[in-house]
């Protein structure tokens, strides 16, 4: 019986909210608005709280892996290292300009993630040469239309030649744009339709199966 | 012909090395040399600084929302500094927020530079928020009641003692909202503060997150919108062709390096397909 009340609590909390806050965004009266504010405000620390469970489930794991000595565990040691390091100077300094983890950020962070990124770049030119070809009409219209407008944003070209400008441009506000909205409603339809689902408690899968 | 036929297949199978070595080459090149592309300004950048303009000439402070991390910090610091730098210059308050971590450092950082470039007030002049999570909830708290949310600064001040916070106790009590991301943030922007607030809402993004805005800046529900770098330094050029810079920024140095990239993955991309096809018939001869 227990159990029961236990599996069926979160699907009444998901409806109540649910239907609550589905009514609030059509209905501005004052009285809903104040009572989702105020639920609002919970999230808050309840957001802060997954963050918190976060670092913790990260940290368990690194540990777990130094103590065992599992494959790569240098790596983790290096992880645990650098996140405790980070927020003891932060705590202990203070994180605005001039201080130790502001430096720390800039001199190390920033570089270390702008150059994981820029990498994108080698291996994009690489993919690039190697999978872009006209195999089909699809892909030959697909390269078609990416060297139209790698055209249009070379600076040089839109000089020389003007009309691929406004080719470029023609092809990124209309076909790119048509895709797109087609894409967007296509997920919040989708989006739409799993909430309702879940709101009504149709689809149960979230919590597992009924004991 | 059949060594001019095995020369092309050859082509075709370029040591991914060697692509290295010609992207390392024409992406650094311009940094070392002193070609400059000037972009022209498309007709979305002319938008977006209309719509800057027209935030300006309103009384109202403006809100600015930092939005990337160091990995796309090449492609979106010369946004987010020709915006700041634009209004700054036209002495407009700034309320600044951020909505992922690691863009806090760097807020701090944006600040403090012009804080000393144009001899600003803290609480006066601009404000800096701090990291608002989760975005979702934050937005749409933030369009009835900024302090509600918030509570205090990024400093530790409660709101209700920072002068410049007493203009704006709400989104709609801004002139504008501009938020520069890699993210899909102004997606939600959209969806929680332009569609029940009626906000103006700018946005600056990574070429690559802009296609997905289209949609949206048609609507109108995006006033204006910078699509990447390129777009940077049309942004750059129109702000120095205004007198609020002198010289060009980042984003004018780095469209030489972008735009000599791209025509170095143009001609790999011919290369690749002249072997493919050229393979692919001499295949096709040898089945008969």
């Amino acid at each position: 019986m227990v159990t029961k009340i236990g599996y069926r609590l979160p699907f009444v909390l998901m409806l109540v909210f649910g239907v609550l806050f589905v009514v609030q965004y059509f209905v501005p009266h004052p009285a809903i608005k104040s009572t989702t504010d105020g639920i609002q405000q919970i999230k808050q620390p309840v957001s802060a709280f997954i963050i918190f469970i976060g670092l913790v489930g990260l940290l368990v794991m690194h540990a777990r892996r130094v103590k065992n000595r599992e494959r790569r565990w240098g790596y983790s040691l290096v992880t645990l290292t650098s996140a405790a390091a980070m927020a003891v100077v932060g705590m202990v300094w203070g994180v605005d300009q001039g201080t130790v983890y502001a430096d720390w950020f800039t001199y190390l962070l920033s570089p270390i993630e702008a150059t994981m990124f820029s990498l994108l770049a080698f291996f994009v030119a690489s993919a690039a040469f190697r999978a872009f070809r006209a195999r089909t009409a699809g892909a030959t219209i697909l390269l078609v239309s990416a060297f139209i407008v790698m055209f249009g944003m070379i600076p040089f070209f839109e000089e020389l030649f003007p009309p691929l400008s406004k080719l470029a441009s023609f092809i990124v506000s209309y076909p790119n744009t048509a895709a797109k909205r087609a894409i967007l409603i296509g997920t919040s339809l989708g989006a739409m339709s799993v909430a309702i689902k879940t709101i009504f408690g149709i689809d149960r899968t979230i919590l597992g199966r009924e004991q | 012909m059949k060594r001019v036929i095995d020369r092309l297949i050859a082509l075709s199978r370029i040591d991914r090395r060697v692509i290295y070595v010609v992207m390392l080459l024409v992406v650094a090149l311009p940094f070392v040399t002193p070609v400059r592309f000037r972009a022209k300004a498309s007709e979305e950048t002319l938008r977006f600084d209309r719509a800057l303009d027209a935030a300006i000439a309103s009384d109202a402070p403006v809100i600015v929302s930092l939005d990337f991390g160091p990995q796309t910090q090449a492609e979106l610091e010369p946004i987010f500094l020709a915006v700041l730098h634009k209004l700054f210059f036209h002495k407009k308050k700034v309320i600044l927020l951020n909505f992922i971590v690691e863009a806090s450092a760097l807020a701090r950082q944006y600040l403090h530079e012009m804080e000393q470039e144009y001899d600003l007030t803290y609480g006066e002049d601009y404000a800096y928020l701090g990291l608002a999570t989760p975005y979702y909830i934050a937005i749409y708290a933030m369009g009835t009641s900024i302090e509600d949310f918030f509570h205090e600064d990024d400093r530790g001040t409660p709101l209700s003692e920072i002068p410049l916070m007493q203009k704006v106790r709400k989104l709609g009590d801004a002139a504008a909202v501009i938020d520069v991301a890699s993210p899909n943030l102004p997606h939600h922007w959209v969806n929680f503060g332009v569609t029940p607030y009626k906000i103006d809402l700018l946005v600056g993004a990574t070429a690559v997150k802009a296609t997905d805005y289209y949609p949206y800046l048609q609507a109108e529900q995006i006033k204006g919108l910078i699509a990447g770098g390129r777009a940077g330094a049309e942004l750059e050029g129109l702000i120095k062709d205004q007198g609020v810079r002198p010289e060009f920024g980042s984003a004018t140095t780095s469209l030489a390096s972008q735009s000599l990239a791209l025509l170095a993955i143009i001609v790999f991309i011919v290369i690749g397909n002249v072997g493919y096809f050229v393979g692919r018939t001499r295949r096709q001869g040898r089945g008969r």
